[in-house]
């Protein structure tokens, strides 16, 4: 049948959606939690910063690519790079995105066995949150980001379901603000990071956007605030409300932050936000898994990328049963979230830097 | 055809294997309230279980069962055996706390009611004075419940500006942050049968109760703790004739503004009270329809508002050596040294507190 | 019954030929074969006239071709000093539409859709004249697309009438209609309609490439169509339009989509298409802005209580009673006391029953029929409430799902409800809540997946078409309708 997109392709809409949608997933329960550990009532500050320096990695890693229009990830990186790193860096790419699907989708079991169904058996969970990524994700690339354009509405929920709870919340819990101190604050910024994980997608999808123009750049990078933002209100709205020492006990802070008002006709309108937040996760666990199966489908060129979904299937599947509680979910969470910086951070630095080193060189070699 | 034939399969199965989850509503009980109390035996609680039943041929209007054990959930699975249908406490809206509980630290039941994510955050916990197991076995000629009518009453206490509307997340909020203490309802006997009275507050320090403040002085410490609604306030007036009248103000809207100040070296809190109200009372003869007069009938509010307060926090400091009205939290953020020095409700008994109330009397109702 | 070989062509002599068609036509009582003597200068010539009883006009073959054959060949033939040739009798035949062909399929055809075929002796060529007349349906309102405001003609079963009440919409000479025929016995006669300057013509040829290559022996429906042309014929979402309505028939057509008529079904197919059209109806845009936007919304919410509501009541009362006021969850409780099984099977029989009602109400006749819907809501629900099988809220929700998805403008729509909502139930009473989410994950997939003749099934929302928003779940004024949708994957957006 004839398609109008180029299968496997995506429209620059899309990119900004997907770069929201990967972000905004499971990070968002406990992120309070984890910055207001260090820099207390500040944490929202840490979130801007946060938010500024991916955004300013983002710039160059899309500037990179925008200078090779014609390559993928896997060409340019090998031009700048030479090919051996680069094959090494996107192969241990798809690991880590194998190993952060899984983990994701161990995190969402473990969320709707703990509010949902404490019974049911995690592997019954587990078996059908796979069996359902794996229908959306084995057509490609741009299923996904049609997928996502949809499921992107629930943030909209979430942003309402900031507001009911305010009328409890004091902005004396917000104050002094600084007061906790540059060096806390900053140590705030290394824990949301893993919230903000993610947004190293642009380096492989940028090259399958099927119109692209110079403005992908500012829209990316407003994307980025645009989710900055979200988590700078989340995260001020919670504390004001709770307070940082409060918030250090409770693991699900969204979703508590919610069960401080009783509704008039719906009486407990956290299941609500766990519904859309379930939504947004598959978001999440759908752009993941397409882009382990997109780096690994780079490195040996095959021709669908429905091969190593449906190879990955059974991997992941292994990976969320894995660890033992919600204790080792968390840690490896941790260890995940030091090697993402590795991918966000270090590689679109580093392929800048080379860009221009290399690029002068080029220059040089033309004249 | 083969996904086809897996999905019929898959769906045969989860028809065949069961719901883990699933609960018919008819077999579950649907917990009112919670009542806890002490019991002879010194580590031993003795928990209280309401639950309406729903069979229309049932004679009781409620089941309420009690047993005993070492702590909220132990008693809990002691109870089930005693109980036809599933407990839960997805709807429980109260928790009774008898004064002994009280007094011996409750943080232990709160966490555990906010550990499961069955039960609510918004459950209302009040103490009572006696057993909770006695005030649990009434059956108040109003309500069918006893738990709504509680609820009522704490509602409407509220309402009025007497007493807090605790419930355990705002409970949990007060004890964990630092600078301010957690208060709660308490309820007494009144004089006559299935009379209940809720109109003190009990007073708390950390998870202990310390104290019982009373009517009058509970209403002035849900005015201080900026909880301002409806409800009267009454004083003796008088006026240039030297004769003497009650004026009542009802209440309309309040707000509160706390600054500080250290001078020479000594903490001053100037907390700044503006209520807006209509007189609904008057009883002298003269009229009260004039602004000389509105005005000194607002100094004579802001005079026995202010007394009254300031006896309240002179109790509040020396005798109970607890600041359950919350200045610390405004200390902590504006002098936080002088905070964190030594313990907060230490340095609270020797801080300076002014009250300067500011009664506004918007309207005088039909008359003059 | 011979061999019959479409190619074979008439011979000169007409016994021979009229055997032949005698042969072919063989127990046909309805064909009428009058030989008339045609009065010629020289002598008489033979000629055979063969008609379809009850597919021709006899005043047209009395009036139109025997009458001036009789009066007007002597005078002619004898004037002209010799024999007329086929072109004469062309001639003298006053009728508008007439062919001529050697080809005995061709004259089978002819024969067979109610045209007169006119053989002369000594000649090879045989004169197919158009005289087609039979009953049809007179053009009413339609029953299944009811409007308020609007046009109430629809389609009739008759070809020429439909594309007939199409042109006197569109006066455009780009406005195409294409006919292909489709059937090696039913021979059916299917219109290709499109305007010219607008369509996208890839589209366009690789419609008019699968019909071609449908290999079938008869179709009597657009519904047959519907399904070869198809990409996803297993999906419970229609990949067209059908509808009865000449108007919204144009305003596709405009849109730059393309439309297929069959003869013989009053149902026109629209494509290609996407979701948000199964909601729309013409009406929106006759009637006002404010009453056909917030009708729209309705139909969208519509859309979700018919195939969710039931779903969430069995997973509220199964797996999440907090939810609702306890006041409520004991009232519940209280008329869920009698009733000896689980909502899920409470749920599944009250849909069951319903679904009964409906089928069966359709095949009654009218009367009887709206009798037997009210008797069965009311009397059986009630009874069933009253005999412990069922409890009151279960009915008033399976009620107004029953409601619900009957909102829908296009009818096969609640078909597609009705397959979402068993599912659903059943996902919902298994895994409460996350059963809905992982059913609406797997739906919401399944929409972006299908694909609408090469066009995205859930435009304009994914992917993002910020200008065709305008005409989605609310509609602007039509003022500000300036180009075509994208949808439509048109040449020409510009609206001229």
């Amino acid at each position: 049948m004839i398609n109008r997109y180029r299968d496997g392709e995506i429209t620059s809409g899309q990119l900004y959606i997907m770069i929201v949608s990967i972000m905004i997933g499971t990070g968002v329960l406990g992120l309070s939690r984890a910055i207001a550990e260090f820099a207390q009532q500040d944490a929202w500050i840490s979130v801007i910063i946060n938010g500024i320096i991916i955004s300013l990695t983002t710039a160059m890693a899309i500037y990179v690519a925008q200078k090779h229009p014609e390559m993928n990830f896997i060409q340019y990186t090998a031009k700048l790079l030479s090919k051996p790193i680069a094959y090494l860096i996107l192969f241990t790419y798809s690991v880590y995105a194998v190993l952060s699907t899984g983990l994701i989708i161990r995190f969402l079991s473990d969320m709707v066995g703990t509010w949902f169904l404490p019974r049911t058996p995690t592997i019954i969970v587990t078996f059908i949150i796979i069996a359902s990524t794996v229908y959306i994700v084995k057509d490609g690339l741009t299923l996904v980001g049609r997928f996502n354009e949809i499921i992107v509405l629930s943030i909209l929920s979430f942003i309402i379901l900031i507001f009911p709870s305010l009328s409890k919340a004091s902005v004396l819990n917000l104050m002094p603000v600084g007061g906790s101190g540059v060096v806390n604050i900053l140590k705030g910024v290394l824990p949301s990071y893993y919230s903000f994980a993610g947004f190293e997608i642009v380096l492989l999808f940028y090259p399958l956007v099927s119109n692209k123009n110079p403005k992908i750049l500012k829209y990316s990078v407003f994307s980025i605030l645009f989710v900055t933002l979200f988590y700078t209100i989340t995260v001020a709205s919670q504390i004001a409300l709770f307070g940082y020492i409060e918030i250090k006990d409770i693991l699900y802070v969204s979703i508590n932050y919610l069960d401080v008002l009783d509704t008039p006709v719906i009486e407990r309108i956290e299941i609500f936000f766990a519904i859309f937040w379930t939504f947004s996760v598959f978001g999440t666990i759908s752009i993941q898994y397409i882009a382990a199966s997109i780096g690994l489908q780079s490195i040996f060129n095959t021709k669908k990328t429905s091969f190593f979904t449906y190879l990955f299937a059974p991997l992941i599947f292994i990976i969320a049963l894995l660890p033992r509680n919600t204790v080792e979910v968390a840690a490896y969470s941790d260890i995940l979230g030091k090697i993402t910086i590795f991918f966000g951070i270090i590689i679109p630095v580093l392929l800048y830097i080379m860009y221009h080193l290399r690029g002068g060189k080029m220059k040089n070699e033309k004249a | 055809m083969k996904r086809l034939k897996g999905l019929i399969l898959f769906l045969l199965l989860s028809i065949l294997l069961g719901c883990w989850d699933s609960t018919q509503i008819e077999d579950i009980y649907l917990i009112n309230s919670i009542g806890i109390d002490k019991t002879e035996e010194a580590d031993k609680i003795n928990v209280t279980l309401i639950a309406p039943t729903i069979h229309p041929e049932a004679v009781e209007p409620k089941a309420d069962i009690s047993s005993v054990g070492y702590s909220l959930r132990s008693a809990q699975d002691n109870i089930q055996s005693k109980a036809a249908r599933i407990i839960k406490y997805t709807n429980t809206k109260l928790l009774i706390l008898s004064e002994e509980i009280a007094r011996s630290g409750i943080s232990e039941h709160v966490d555990t009611l906010l550990r499961d994510p069955e039960g609510r955050g918004t459950m209302k916990i009040i103490v009572t004075e006696g057993m909770a197991t006695e005030l649990m076995r009434l059956i108040p000629p109003v309500y069918p419940l006893l738990s709504e009518y509680i609820l009522k009453l704490v509602d409407q206490g509220y309402k009025t500006t007497t007493i807090p509307s605790t419930n355990l997340r705002s409970f949990n909020n007060d004890l964990k942050s630092e600078g301010i203490e957690p208060v709660m309802p308490y309820l007494k006997y009144g004089n006559k049968e299935y009379e209940l009275l809720i109109n003190s507050t009990a007073i708390f320090k950390n998870d202990t109760m310390i104290g019982i403040l009373d009517n009058l002085d509970s209403a002035n410490l849900m005015i201080l703790r900026n909880e301002i609604h409806d409800g009267f306030f009454s004083f003796i007036y008088e006026d240039n004739t030297g004769s003497e009248g009650i004026v009542s103000l009802r209440k309309i809207k309040g707000r509160s503004n706390i600054s500080l100040e250290l001078i020479d070296s000594q903490l001053n809190i100037f907390h700044e009270i503006k209520i807006t109200t209509h007189v609904s009372e008057y009883t002298l003869d003269g009229a009260i329809y004039d602004e000389e007069i509105i005005k000194k009938v607002e100094a004579a509010a802001n005079d026995k508002l202010k007394r009254d307060c300031e006896a309240l926090i002179k109790k509040l400091q020396k005798e109970y050596v607890c600041d359950n009205i919350g200045y610390g939290k405004y200390v902590k953020v504006y002098y936080p040294d002088i905070f964190l020095a030594e313990d907060w409700n230490k340095t609270f008994s020797n801080v300076v507190i002014h009250i300067i109330p500011d009664f506004k009397i918007e309207k005088v109702g039909t008359k003059i | 019954m011979a061999e019959l070989n479409e190619m074979q062509e008439i011979t000169k002599k007409l016994s021979d030929n009229q055997q032949l068609f005698r042969l072919v036509l063989k127990d046909c009582c309805d064909i009428i074969y009058r030989s008339i003597k045609i009065p010629l200068a020289n002598d008489d010539c033979d000629g055979l006239l063969i008609s379809l009883d009850g597919l021709v006009s006899e005043e047209i073959i009395n009036d139109y071709i025997i009458k001036p054959i009789k009066q007007h060949s002597y005078q002619t033939s004898k004037l002209m000093r010799k024999k007329p040739d086929m072109n004469y009798y062309k001639e003298i035949i006053l009728v508008n539409n007439i062919a001529s062909s050697s080809k005995v399929g061709d004259i089978i055809l002819g024969i067979l859709s109610g045209d007169t075929i006119l053989m002369v002796e000594g000649h090879n060529t045989a004169l197919i004249i158009n005289t087609r007349e039979w009953d049809s349906r007179s053009v009413e309102e339609s029953n299944v697309e009811k409007l308020v405001r609007g046009p109430k003609d629809s389609f009739v079963e008759d070809l020429r009438s439909n594309t007939a009440m199409i042109r006197r919409k569109i006066k455009d000479p780009n406005l195409k209609i294409r006919e292909v025929q489709v059937g090696t016995r039913s021979r059916t006669r299917v219109s290709v309609i499109y305007i010219e300057d607008i369509v996208n013509h890839k589209v366009l040829n690789e419609t008019i490439e699968k019909l071609n290559a449908i290999k079938v022996d008869g179709i009597f429906d657009s519904g047959y169509i519907e399904e070869y042309l198809e990409s996803n014929k297993f999906s419970m979402f229609p990949q067209m339009v059908v509808t009865e309505r000449p108007d919204k028939v144009c305003g596709n057509l405009l849109e730059g989509r393309i439309a297929i008529l069959v003869d013989g079904s009053p149902d026109a197919i629209i494509f290609p298409v996407s979701f948000i059209q199964f909601i729309q109806s013409p009406e929106d845009y006759y009637e006002r802005i404010l009453y056909g936007n917030v009708v729209r919304i309705i139909r969208m919410v519509g859309f979700l209580i018919a195939t969710t509501f039931p779903a969430f009541y069995v997973a509220i009362t199964t797996f999440h009673q907090e939810i609702l006021p306890t006041n409520f969850i004991l009232d519940i409780a209280k008329t869920r006391v009698s009733v000896p099984y689980p909502p899920v099977v409470e749920a599944l029989l009250m849909e069951g029953t319903i679904e009964l009602l409906r089928e069966a109400s359709n095949r009654l006749p009218t009367g009887i029929g709206q009798t037997i819907g009210i008797v069965g809501a009311i009397v059986i629900g009630d009874a069933a409430v009253r005999a412990g099988l069922a409890s009151p809220v279960m009915v008033i929700v399976v009620a107004i799902t029953a409601i619900g998805s009957y909102i829908f403008p296009h009818f096969s729509t609640s078909y597609s409800v009705r397959f979402i909502r068993l599912p659903m139930i059943i996902m919902a009473a298994t895994f409460g809540a996350f059963g809905i989410v992982v059913m609406w994950v797997l739906i919401i997939a399944h929409m972006c997946k299908l694909n609408s003749f090469g066009n995205p099934y859930m435009t304009p929302y994914a992917p993002f078409q910020l200008n065709d928003l305008k005409d989605s779940i609310v509609r602007f004024p039509n003022l500000s309708f300036k180009k075509r949708p994208m949808s439509a994957n048109s040449r020409n957006r510009l609206r001229k």
